[in-house]
């Protein structure tokens, strides 16, 4: 089973394994510093297309946004979770429609967190968390469907025939040694799960470990990233079988923190936490860019996560890094090399891939 | 007389000192974690407390440090 490596609080052997990796990295750091010069940093760069920063108008300010999707049309579709809606805009940024409300009836959300759009059947699936649902509707914005679950969804892609839910990291998942990803056939019916819960020493670092990221690229494999404590990229093939597991580089050459030696116990424990996947998303040419960083500040004073974005391929080579001018939370890529981001403050932008 | 003058301004200091340190030890457990701490309390000693209600504290917990991480 995948994740059998991974065991947080387990002794003397792990702590060894961890040692020895540890000397091997070293090697390999003393390695490229010295035939590594091709190895460096390699810097995408962007121009900016708007960003909807002075509109007077409550279709774009969003709340806590958790999820943004594009569709072949260059639609921009935004998880707008605390406002309990998602929001539907064209290329330029134009509104289109808004769709739900706060509440628990049909057509209604209450913390949707995640959203898929299947464009071969027309319908957008979006993961009503709170509600412990799935609502599926078509693209213009009616409710088709309703599937009650008995966990909370967070994230969710469809291939076909079957949905694949990622839940919540719920404690309770955690004492019944339940799995993380849930495959759901067309009754709403849980057929089988996969990757299972890290158990680590404390109820928050479990919670940690256990949020993760999930998408489907382009050629329909499943990709799973951990948002905080494991820099951790899994790429499952339409068998759901482990096809590949690397690392992010950070600055292209370093080795960044894993996480294993940690635990959160308290507030100021955060700070252990040395890098995030804040999102990724795909170009059409299936690399995968990761809105990532460091906590550490750059240059001009201001802090690097949430600022930087890697670029890497699918066999977790990596290909560029672009710098962003301002905190990003979410990213999304059209078929055009248009990067579209939520910043901090929760405002759209629109940049172009230069190269 | 200036003796407990002494004394009552010392005593004042001490007391004033003591809630100071207090109040800013408060201050520094004040996040995520602490709010996360009273919701849970919240919900165990709340009548129609349950599962749902702990969901809400960790959905709050996880948002909490998203925004303090990302």
């Amino acid at each position: 089973m995948l994740g059998e490596d991974i065991y947080l609080s387990s002794p003397s052997l792990y702590k060894f394994k961890m040692k020895l990796k540890n000397f091997f990295s070293i090697i390999f750091l003393c390695f490229l510093s010295v035939y590594g010069k091709d190895f460096g940093e390699r810097l995408i760069h962007i121009e900016k297309k708007f960003a909807m920063d002075k509109l007077n108008d409550s279709n774009y300010f969003f709340y806590n946004p958790s999820d943004m999707k594009i569709d072949s049309k260059g639609r921009v579709y935004i998880v707008d979770t605390l406002n309990s809606r998602i929001q539907i805009f064209n290329n330029d940024g134009i509104y289109i429609r808004t769709i739900g409300r706060f509440g628990n009836g049909p057509g209604e959300f209450n913390r949707p967190e995640g959203i898929f759009i299947d464009e071969v059947e027309g319908k957008m699936y979006v993961c009503d968390t709170r509600n412990y649902r799935i609502q599926v509707y078509s693209l213009e914005g009616k409710l088709i469907s309703i599937y009650k679950l008995k966990f909370a969804p967070l994230k969710i892609i469809v291939r076909f025939p079957y949905m694949y839910v990622l839940a919540f990291p719920h404690q309770i998942m955690n004492m019944r040694g339940e799995s993380l990803i849930k495959i759901i056939d067309k009754s709403g019916k849980v057929k089988e799960g996969f990757l299972p819960f890290l158990k680590t020493e404390n109820m928050y670092t479990n919670m940690l470990c256990n949020l993760l990221l999930m998408k489907l690229d382009k050629k329909n494999n499943i990709i799973i990233a951990n948002q905080f404590c494991l820099n951790r990229v899994l790429i499952f093939d339409k068998r759901n079988k482990l096809k590949r597991k690397f690392q992010i580089l950070y600055k292209a050459a370093q080795w960044v923190g894993t996480g294993y030696d940690f635990s959160i116990k308290d507030e100021k424990d955060l700070n252990k936490i040395a890098f995030i996947i804040a999102d990724f998303t795909f170009d059409k040419n299936n690399n995968i860019y990761f809105l990532s960083g460091n906590i550490k500040k750059r240059r001009d004073g201001l802090f690097e996560k949430g600022r930087e974005i890697y670029k890497y391929n699918l066999e977790g080579k990596y290909l560029g890094t672009i710098i962003l001018p301002i905190s990003g939370r979410l990213i999304c890529i059209d078929n055009k090399n248009n990067l579209f981001l939520i910043d901090r403050e929760f405002i759209l932008r629109k940049y172009k891939i230069l190269n | 007389m200036m003796a407990k003058l002494k004394l009552l301004s010392l005593l004042l200091v001490l007391i004033l000192t003591i809630g100071f340190s207090m109040f800013s030890v408060g201050d520094l457990q004040a996040g995520c974690f602490s709010d996360f701490e009273k919701c849970i309390n919240n919900v165990r000693t709340s009548f129609f407390g349950g599962f749902f209600d702990f969901l809400d504290c960790e959905l709050e917990l996880v948002a909490c440090i998203k925004e303090k991480l990302i």
